[in-house]
Parts: C-alpha cells; structure tokens; sequence
C-alpha cells in the first residue's frame, strides 16, 4: 500500500506546461462583463457602477460585433467558454437578444453567467430560454445564512431568491456554482451554509472566495479576514476536499472549491479545490470589459487594461500586448522578490495587484505566519 | 481493540492515498489550467466528463 508521495516531479511538468501555455495563450476563454449596473448594491463588490462612465456601456450590436470579430480572427479549435459577468447582467434589456446573436456562432456553445439570482427568481421562465442560446452554467452568489447575506447584499429578500433561483437552476440541469464570499461577518457560518447548500440546493460545485480589499471592499475594512479566520476557511476547505473527493466523478456530486485568490503552496494546492491553480488572466482569459476595454476578468483593475476594441482589432491587442500577464517578471517585488514559491504562482492572481506591482494578502503567507 | 484501531489507521491511510493519487492526475493533466477553464459556473456537464473520471477515479 504504501506509495511514494513526493510529487515534486509531477509539480516540475506541471510548470513546464504552464510556460508552454504562456507562450502559446490560445484563446480559451472569453470573460464578458456585460455592464457594471446592477439591481443591487453589496457591500463587497469588486466592480461597482461607482468607478466608472455607465453611459460608455457597449451597445449590443458592438457586442455581437466583438464576438464576431473574434470568431474570424481567432484560431478557435481550443475555445472553451464564456464567462459573463457584471454588474449584474440581467439588468441589460437587451441581454438575452445578445445571447441569441452569439449563440448562433458554433464555437460559442459553453456559456455561463454569475447573477445574484434576483431576475430569475422573479422571471424563472427564462431558465428556458437559456438552455437555447448556450448556457451550460449559472453561478449564483450566496454570501451567508439569511440575514448575514441579506445585510450583505442590502436588500431584503435577496436570500430567498438567490436561493429559490439556486434551486431552480439545478432543477433544470444548470450546471451550478453557489460562490460564497468569505468575510468576518459570514465566516463562523460557512460550515452550516455549506450543509444547507448540499441538502437543500445540491449544487455541482460551493465556492469559496476569501474577501479582497478592493472595488467597494477597500473603503470598508471591517469585512476583512484576520489570519486565524482565513486559516479556518481554508482548513474547511481542506477537510470536506479530503471527505468528498472520492465522489468528485459523479457529476451529481458537489464539489468543494477555494476560489482563485491564489496559489496555496505544494502540499496544500489539489487539496483545496479540485485543480492545481495558476492564475489565467491574459494568458488564455480574454476580458471584454463593459465598455469595450480590452483586460482579463472584471475585478482586476482597470490599469491593467490592454486596449480598446471601439478602436482596436482584438487580435492585435492580444498578439501584441498582454505583456504584463505574460512576463511576471514586474510582479517580483517586496515578499515575492524572496519567495521559493515563485516558479510556480508567478506572482499570484492579478487581481491583488496595484499598477505599482503592491500585492494584496497572498493566501500562502497569511495560511503559514504564525498563529495569533 | 488493537485490531480496531489498525483497521481505523488503515483506512486513514488508504484515503489519503486517494487523495495524493487524485492530486497526481491532476498535475499529469495536459493542459496544466483545465479546470481553471470552468471555474466560474461553466464546469463540465454530464457529457464532458473526462477531467473527473480520470482524475477521480477510484
């Protein structure tokens, strides 16, 4: 029985495949933020209408222009999805004729969209409609039990129809995310949310995200995470990994999920989640922002945006810039300038980075300081 | 008791084999970002299985 349990090796290939698809980034995955209004006004949230000029949003010809565009110029034989995000993206009137437009391209035929659930609790009828245009997956943010996420979320109510919603899409074979976003107010609640979401939603996958202090977050310290309370999201994690995983290959099965706030170290990372993490923004993640912004996914900030489509072809953008995402070598600053951890995270999500290179908390340092 | 207790050692052991042997496939996994690709909700539905069958088999 007994085997060898270095995987050195193993994490040695792995790297070298992750240089491989650095130097390749074939367009894999297209991160759509269809608008940065929403129905609601959460405390956390990484892309507020706040930051920026609504009245720039793309039209939805510009946006079936843009998928358009890219399903000429791109090699797409290794095309894997869509991923829309907002804002909220319900709150377009014109969202759905949108999915219509691009459905109707072969390669786009692997959509998923993270809502808060409030449309489609109130017109759960489009679940329908959807299954049409594309959409594989729904991911449905539940930040607490009852109270915490309504409080969380500023509105009343929102809970049942996250949840109501959550449920639903399950129902209609969805493949469904419920992201939870871990903050000091919700943490203590994450192990009974956790067994609520397995019994009564019976989602594929409960997602974790560790709370950032960026977008509205950065003005509000008092939801941060101290260093006992993320270790203790992360041992939960790590325990229902090791109790479920043998079930992983069942697809009715749900799925445990540290979101990608960063690379967790050798020994912790495929025990977390189940994939070893590298961040891939700009490497094969290709952000379209709502105002035709070229970066990778929405919440990273918008200094790092690489070009314009408005005036732009996406192609050349993607051939010829991208340099920040693809050489890290700007990134090895401060902690990371000394970590033996950087052949392999890089430098981390680029998210927590500033356009100074500061990085917000890295995982793996808070997870291994000393306890408080 | 003493047999109990090996028993209960055994197990322990043979689950976290599994887990090492899962972590393993995931690293021999071609494409290093696979699952990466379908975080968000876009997972692999019941017709794209292969990821988890490999990786998870038991």
């Amino acid at each position: 029985m007994r085997k060898d349990l270095n995987l050195d090796r193993y994490f040695d290939e792995w790297k070298f495949r992750i240089e491989e698809l650095i130097r390749k980034h074939p367009l894999q995955i297209i991160s759509w933020e269809a608008t940065r209004r929403c129905n609601l006004n959460c405390v956390h949230c990484g892309s507020p209408a706040e930051e920026v000029s609504l009245k720039d949003e793309l039209t939805g010809e510009e946006v079936v222009e843009a998928f358009r565009q890219i399903a000429n110029d791109f090699d797409m034989s290794q095309f894997r999805h869509i991923n829309i995000t907002g804002g909220e993206p319900f709150v377009r009137d014109d969202f759905v004729s949108i999915l219509e437009e691009i459905a109707k391209f072969p390669f786009y035929r692997n959509i998923d969209i993270q809502t808060n659930g409030i449309f489609i609790a109130d017109y759960p009828e489009i679940l329908k409609d959807l299954k049409h245009f594309g959409v594989t997956g729904l991911g449905i943010s539940i930040d607490g039990l009852h109270e915490t996420h309504d409080e969380f979320r500023k509105r009343h109510g929102a809970f049942a129809k996250a949840f109501y919603t959550a449920k639903l899409s399950v129902q209609n074979d969805y493949v469904v995310t419920v992201s939870v976003v871990a903050h000091s107010k919700n943490v203590d609640e994450i192990p009974e949310l956790y067994e609520i979401v397995k019994k009564e939603i019976k989602p594929r996958i409960f997602r974790v995200m560790t709370i950032d202090p960026i977008g509205r977050a950065e003005f509000d310290h008092d939801y941060m995470l101290s260093p006992d309370q993320l270790r203790k999201v992360i041992d939960f994690l790590n325990y229902e990994y090791k109790n479920t995983c043998s079930t992983y290959s069942d697809p009715k099965s749900m799925m445990v999920e540290l979101g990608c706030g960063g690379w967790m170290g050798k020994e912790m990372e495929g025990m977390l989640r189940p994939f070893i993490f590298h961040c891939i923004a700009g490497i094969n993640n290709l952000g379209i922002l709502f105002d035709g912004k070229l970066a990778s996914c929405s919440n990273i900030s918008r200094d790092f945006i690489e070009g314009d489509l408005r005036k732009e072809r996406i192609k050349y953008v993607w051939e010829k810039r991208y340099k920040r995402y693809r050489n890290f070598d700007w990134k090895k600053v401060g902690e990371c300038a000394i970590c033996d951890q950087w052949e392999f995270c890089h430098g981390g999500p680029m998210h927590k980075r500033s356009i100074h290179a500061n990085k917000l908390d890295c995982l793996f340092k808070v997870y291994y300081s000393k306890k408080e | 008791m003493e047999t109990k207790e090996r028993t209960k050692d055994e197990m322990m052991d043979e689950k976290k084999y599994h887990v090492y042997d899962f972590k393993r496939r995931m690293l021999e996994w071609p494409n290093p970002v696979e699952y990466v690709n379908n975080m968000y909700g876009a997972h692999p539905n019941v017709d794209n299985m292969k990821y988890f069958l490999t990786v998870f088999k038991n």
